[in-house]
């Protein structure tokens, strides 16, 4: 290993020095860190497609494709792929049968529908695919799906690389979509578990409906009730033929391992996918100036409030400005919010905002959630608030305030890039988003080119009371749902 | 756009990126198992497969740690990192929830909270706070249920400055009134939000069922518990429980082990209290009354818990029941819960299983959310499941041998990044363990066989006596048999 003084760490990059961009002739790229340490890799596989991407009457989409990414292929999770594969497509055109069936046909047609289920679990090795990763050392083998990206990552030995490379190849080039049926039961649950039990997940969801007409940010990524009730395989097929090409994915592989025999690797699994047409991206129409009037949300649960404020994204000169205002705002206990909401007036329990939601990838919100202290209302909040962005308008905020932001900045920008698995993390997101992973190299630098005048220009132009998108959560003690 | 990033791991926004559920296992080094061959499939995956599983392990070379002692009794476990300008540690130090006085249940962690926030000697909590933000430095303090826990980061060229202020908080700290009044009030609160979640709440009541509610490992702080706590109590038990001599550091720095001591024993060097013992506390007593209970709350789904003693980490038998467990619902896709009632019947997002140990008895527990009317069934299936497991005719070596295998090749994650294994080092010094405990750990793991598996499921899991806590909504339930209403006064939403 090689001794670095902390002046040659006094310029950030030098953790990413090694970054090695491999693209294949079929688009699809790769960013290779070999690195010393403990032999283990951790590889991220970026899809660009998410919640964003996803028709109208078809959300949840993207999201149940991500689940069904584990069950196997042709190859893994099947005891004769041939046979099984006669019923699984017997069970889909009866699927399509059932769509236009009258009330009578109804029932014959279910239960040969059961029947074949059953017919066809007979050939299921169960969970194949996540048991061979277990087996090999896998940690933190898991899967997300955003409104921007659909993520799947995991951590191996190195000796392990190959057998990484088999699987993922696997999952995309040919996956089969067996038990599909039982796993949109499983996504029901999640929803269930995720929005309609969750206080904080029914206020998001109604949140963002209201807050950002025309955008497709407006929609849930989880999907609609009657939306993932009604998907098929078919229609999962047809989703995954359109974005799941080399072109529109982006993998890392960062950790100890022979960059020479990863080269290879790559090629010998990945290069043969067939290339395809990249996928046009969703459209957005501009979110209306003006805010609507507040969503209100009874629950019985303790309230809480949201409220958000329509924003560029990245790239845009201003979200780095935004980032700043992050820090000066919201981050830890020094943050003028913190210090005037929580400790000074006691409005709030706590604050948290984020610059970028529900994504990046399309003009997101700068967004800020608080559970309100009893006694207080959300209109005192939005009162107090408003005085805390006048004071920035008019006097900007201290050199002290400023230096204080960019140096956590600067350290978090650190704390993000140590190790393997968030290293490989950063790298592919924002090869993904910004469509070069080197905004993270140039990131410290805009940062510290922000001054008082843009944090008084962003305030002055985004942060005004009649753009304030604002949802609030009513405790309701017989609780009625909406 | 990068700070959002960091906001990710809040909780509140966690959620919102949607991800299956498992739970990894960290665990170490290479065997070599052949595979269970899959009847009736093609001969070439298999081969394939095989090829690539079945390759040499790689090589583990361990930086060399430093194991030794502060002047004052402290322990150190040392690693230089000289690839990366951060700056990581981690103090530990046995106490937490178990030693709360009985009518000030969240003292504990109170304290902690406050040692943080309250200030020191020399900085009011702002300029305290001032001080660290300005360095872009984190300290976190927290009290867990047998252990205390100090973590911190910074850069590295702002580590003796922050090395300062972590001594002061330490050696030092002021106890505001002002911020022991908001942390108060927020720790209320929080209690009071629990009951907005109905998982939360689940794992919040269930240990009570078990140990009994006044037990110091069964209760929990409740408003009422809160209220009562003043700040002469944190002061009191500060001054109890916070020893130099008992606490243990795990760091890694790119420092030499001479700078590091030296800068060390000069910011804690002379923090020199006795040591003392910690107060007895009587030992737990296994009694076994498997019970039904309905905390009823209006949801789609009914949160389940199932579950009963588990065992303390000095048992023999717990490599056996590590394994056991991982068979059962160690991880959320594979296990035999999560084959049967996600995967095959799709009733549970979630369902899993947790075998604990402690310095003395932890908790078994299958954990499961699925829709209301499902409930019974699941519950049904889950007895199933464990029954099955204690009758033991089905398990096969096959099973065994794919769990062994995951949790040994794991281990070599645990090295990385550096700090990941001083950090455990420290924890595994916490509990007792010897030096090298990551190889008696994979020895331990090697040595299970299936007669062990069979023989420690009959010991120590009773499918008989299992203490059940279901949260939901009884409309959608149904009858349950025999189940007992327990409510959480506290949490309505119109108390004060």
């Amino acid at each position: 290993m090689i001794l670095f003084s902390c002046r040659v760490w006094a310029s950030p990059g030098h953790v990413l020095d090694g970054v090695e961009t491999f693209t294949l002739p079929n688009g699809m790229t790769f960013l290779l860190l070999s690195r010393p340490g403990a032999p283990v890799f951790s590889a991220y596989l970026r899809v660009k497609v998410g919640g964003v991407d996803e028709a109208d009457g078809k959300t949840g989409i993207a999201h149940l494709l991500e689940h069904m990414a584990f069950k196997g292929s042709s190859q893994i999770g099947t005891r004769n792929f041939s046979e099984e594969k006669i019923l699984l497509e017997k069970i889909e055109t009866l699927q399509q049968r059932l769509r236009q069936a009258s009330l009578q046909e109804r029932v014959g047609l279910e239960r040969q529908l059961q029947t074949l289920m059953r017919e066809a679990s007979r050939y299921v090795v169960k969970e194949e695919f996540s048991k061979i990763y277990q087996r090999n050392g896998a940690t933190g083998l898991n899967a997300t799906t955003s409104q921007d990206l659909t993520s799947y990552f995991v951590t191996l030995p190195s000796n392990k690389l190959a057998l990484w490379a088999y699987l993922e190849s696997q999952r995309l080039q040919d996956p089969v979509f067996r038990e599909f049926y039982s796993e949109r039961d499983v996504v029901m649950e999640e929803r269930r578990m995720r929005v309609h039990d969750s206080p904080f997940g029914t206020l998001y969801e109604a949140f963002f409906a209201m807050a950002m007409p025309g955008s497709p940010y407006h929609r849930p990524t989880i999907g609609y009730e009657q939306d993932i009730r009604a998907l098929t395989a078919t229609d999962l097929r047809q989703f995954y033929n359109r974005y799941y090409v080399p072109g529109n994915m982006v993998v890392s592989l960062v950790g100890n391992f022979d960059l020479q025999q990863a080269k290879d690797l790559i090629i010998q699994y990945f290069g043969s996918l067939p290339a395809g047409p990249l996928p046009s991206p969703p459209q957005v129409q501009e979110v209306p100036e003006l805010a609507p009037p507040p969503v209100v949300v009874s629950y019985d649960a303790q309230p809480a409030m949201v409220f958000g404020f329509p924003k560029p994204t990245l790239p845009h000169p201003d979200d780095y400005v935004f980032d700043v205002l992050d820090e000066v705002l919201c981050d830890g206990r020094t943050s003028r919010l913190y210090k005037t909401l929580v400790e000074e007036k006691k409005l709030v329990l706590g604050i948290s905002c984020s610059a970028a939601s529900p994504g990046s990838r399309l003009p997101n919100m700068f967004f800020i959630y608080a559970p309100l202290t009893p006694g207080h209302s959300a209109e005192e909040v939005l009162q107090a608030f408003d005085q805390e962005m006048e004071k920035i308008r008019k006097h900007g905020v201290s050199a002290q305030e400023l230096q204080q932001a960019k140096k956590k900045l600067l350290a978090q920008w650190y704390y993000d890039l140590q190790g393997n698995e968030p290293l490989s993390e950063s790298i592919s997101y924002f090869q993904s988003i910004a469509g070069d992973w080197k905004y993270i190299l140039t990131h410290p630098r805009y940062i510290e080119e922000v001054d008082n005048a843009d944090l008084k220009r962003v305030v002055e132009k985004y942060l005004k009371p009649s753009r304030r998108r604002v949802g609030i959560l009513q405790s309701n003690k017989t609780p009625q749902r909406i | 756009m990068f700070s959002s990033f960091a906001l990710l791991l809040a909780i509140l926004l966690v959620g919102w990126m949607l991800s299956n559920l498992r739970l990894a296992w960290c665990g170490f080094s290479v065997v070599v198992l052949l595979l269970a061959s899959v009847p009736g499939r093609a001969e070439s995956s298999l081969e394939k497969l095989r090829s690539l599983e079945n390759v040499a392990a790689p090589s583990l070379v361990l930086p060399p740690m430093v194991r030794t002692r502060l002047n004052n009794g402290m322990r150190l476990f040392f690693l230089r990192q000289v690839d990366y300008p951060v700056v990581q540690g981690v103090l530990y130090w046995p106490g937490g929830q178990i030693y709360d006085p009985e009518n000030r249940v969240g003292l504990a962690q109170l304290t902690a909270a406050l040692l943080r926030v309250g200030g020191t000697q020399s900085h009011s909590p702002e300029a305290f706070n001032e001080a660290l933000a300005s360095l872009g430095a984190e300290i976190q303090s927290s009290a867990d249920r047998d252990y205390g826990v100090v973590s911190f980061r910074c850069l590295q060229e702002d580590f003796p400055r922050v090395l300062t202020l972590l001594a002061e908080m330490l050696r030092d700290p002021r106890w505001d009134q002002a911020q022991f009044d908001l942390l108060k009030q927020q720790s209320i609160e929080a209690v009071r939000r629990e009951q907005d979640d109905p998982g939360a709440l689940a794992l919040r009541e269930f240990p009570g069922l078990v140990y009994g509610s006044e037990s110091p490992w069964g209760r929990r702080p409740t408003v009422a518990s809160l209220q009562a706590i003043q700040l002469e109590d944190v002061r009191r038990y500060y001054e109890q429980y916070y020893r130099p001599s008992r606490m243990i550091l795990g760091l890694s720095a790119d420092l030499s082990t001479e700078q590091l001591t030296k800068v060390l024993e000069n910011r804690l060097g002379s923090w020199n209290l006795p040591d003392e013992p910690l107060p007895p506390l009587s030992p737990l007593e296994k009694n076994w009354t498997g019970g039904v209970f309905l905390l009823e709350k209006n949801t789609d789904q009914s949160t389940l818990i199932l579950g009963h003693w588990g065992e303390k980490r000095n048992n023999p038998d717990k490599y056996a029941l590590m394994l056991l467990n991982e068979i059962l619902g160690g991880e959320v896709m594979s296990s035999r819960l999560g084959k049967r009632i996600r995967s095959t019947l799709g009733l549970s997002y979630g369902i899993y299983s947790q075998f604990g140990f402690q310095s003395d008895y932890g908790l078994f527990f299958i954990f499961g959310q699925t829709k209301g009317v499902s409930t019974l069934r699941v519950l049904k299936e889950a007895r199933q499941i464990l029954k099955n497991l204690v009758a033991g005719s089905d398990l096969s070596q096959a099973e065994l041998d794919q769990q062994k295998r995951s949790l040994l090749n794991s281990l070599f994650a645990q090295y990385e990044p550096l700090f990941n294994y001083v950090k455990e080092e420290a924890r595994f010094a916490l509990y007792g363990y010897p030096p090298d405990y990551l190889k008696v750990f994979e020895q331990g793991i090697r040595k299970v066989t299936l007669e062990d598996l069979r023989r420690v499921a009959k010991l120590y899991l009773r499918p008989d006596a299992l203490q059940v806590l279901v949260v939901g909504n009884s409309r959608l339930i149904g009858a349950l048999p025999g189940a007992k209403l327990i409510s959480v006064e506290e949490a309505s939403p119109s108390s004060p």
